[in-house]
């Protein structure tokens, strides 16, 4: 499977953070100086990062539009749906909704790698606008999330292959980290950072490493470590377990956490090829709480 | 491995950490008590103990979930 192309889209509202919230020094702790706010809807940001693809006629040939969000627009029909035909792609397609948040685009990797050789062209959209979720007064959160989405072209191709890929999946830890239709939290956003900073650490560090021990088992040279940009604190401390620092790409202080968007974002900003016997490793982390590794490798 | 942590220094530790004056900070100061120790001043304290103490307690959850001085101090000590 092959990341053919990728393209961007990010809210087109920019919120100075040291202006919002003076004298408190959040910059240091989140590496964000401004996150990113959109007055669209999620399937327009979504239709917006599509077309901006550089080869649009590509999007005659997909056969499955595969969106990621957890701001849909629609309770149903699936958010896909309507997204496919405002593109003006053919009918004769399978559009579904995937509702995963800062994992979702390695997990969506992971489903669409065993789906392209039926498929032969997948568009991958992730696309979510956290914001409106976010309660005024939480810094926590005000401080990182950003509004955008992506578009990821991925075609088949047999010389690249995911070859790893491990997933947690822990709902027991589901309150760290929610928004609920109930009345929890007023409906809002929750997170407790603290608990999923401390995932980061106990699980998502020790998955990271056992790839790396698979990528030296399968003498594959790693080009590059594209984790899940939470933010500053998050990823400078994998960064430091990992012991690995250069092997990691980070950009969280272009956009802030744009949650499933994040990595396709660090792949527009710091783009990898691949020689053979070279492999790239993406690390997806966070709500549910869950967490997938996975290693691209070209054969 | 067992360290012993003075409650005076866990205190200071603190106040550096969420930025309020070290005399504020005691063995019953609740978050709650500033709005300093929100989430992201906790994560502050959290990288501030491994700093000090070392990385044993990375997966320690009761010390992510800790609300007070005193849990804090508790969940070093075990």
């Amino acid at each position: 499977m092959l990341i053919s192309e990728i393209s961007g889209y990010v809210g087109e509202l920019e919120i100075n953070l040291a202006e919002r919230f003076p004298n408190q020094l959040l910059f240091e702790k989140t590496g964000i100086s401004s996150v990113y706010e959109t007055t669209l809807t999620t399937k327009e940001i979504a239709k917006r990062a599509v077309l901006s693809l550089p080869t649009l006629s590509a999007l005659d040939e997909v056969n499955l539009l595969l969106l990621i969000t957890q701001s849909p627009d629609d309770f149903l029909p699936a958010n896909a749906i309507p997204l496919a035909s405002s593109l003006g792609l053919k009918k004769e397609l399978l559009a579904i909704d995937l509702n995963q948040g800062c994992s979702g685009f390695v997990q969506a990797l992971c489903i669409c790698d065993k789906l392209i050789e039926h498929y032969g062209t997948i568009l991958l959209v992730t696309a979510d606008r956290y914001r409106n979720k976010l309660k005024q007064n939480d810094r926590s959160t005000n401080a990182v999330f950003s509004d955008g989405a992506c578009a990821i072209l991925l075609k088949s191709d047999k010389n690249f292959k995911l070859i790893y890929e491990d997933h947690i999946t822990d709902g027991s830890k589901r309150d760290w980290l929610f928004q609920s239709t109930l009345a929890e939290n007023d409906g809002f956003l929750y997170m407790s950072g603290p608990e999923v900073w401390m995932f980061t650490r106990s699980t998502v560090v020790p998955q990271i490493k056992k790839a790396l021990e698979e990528a030296s088992s399968q003498n594959l040279e790693v080009r590059r470590i594209y984790i899940h940009q939470a933010s500053k604190l998050v990823v400078d401390g994998i960064k430091k377990l990992l012991g690995v620092e250069g092997l990691v790409a980070q950009n969280y202080s272009r956009r802030g956490n744009t949650v499933s968007s994040s990595i396709p974002f660090l792949l527009i900003d710091e783009p990898f090829e691949l020689e053979k016997k070279e492999c790239v490793i993406f690390a997806g982390f966070g709500v549910g709480l869950t967490s997938t590794v996975a290693i691209l490798a070209r054969n | 491995m067992e360290i012993m942590v003075q409650e005076k220094q866990l205190c200071s530790l603190i106040s550096k950490a969420i930025g309020v004056e070290e005399k504020l900070v005691n063995f019953d100061t609740k978050s709650s008590d500033f709005p300093e120790w929100d989430s992201l001043g906790h994560i502050n304290i959290l990288m501030a103990i491994q700093e000090h103490f070392g990385d044993d307690y990375q997966g320690d959850p009761s010390l992510a979930s800790a609300v007070s001085v005193r849990e804090i101090f508790e969940a070093i000590q075990t």
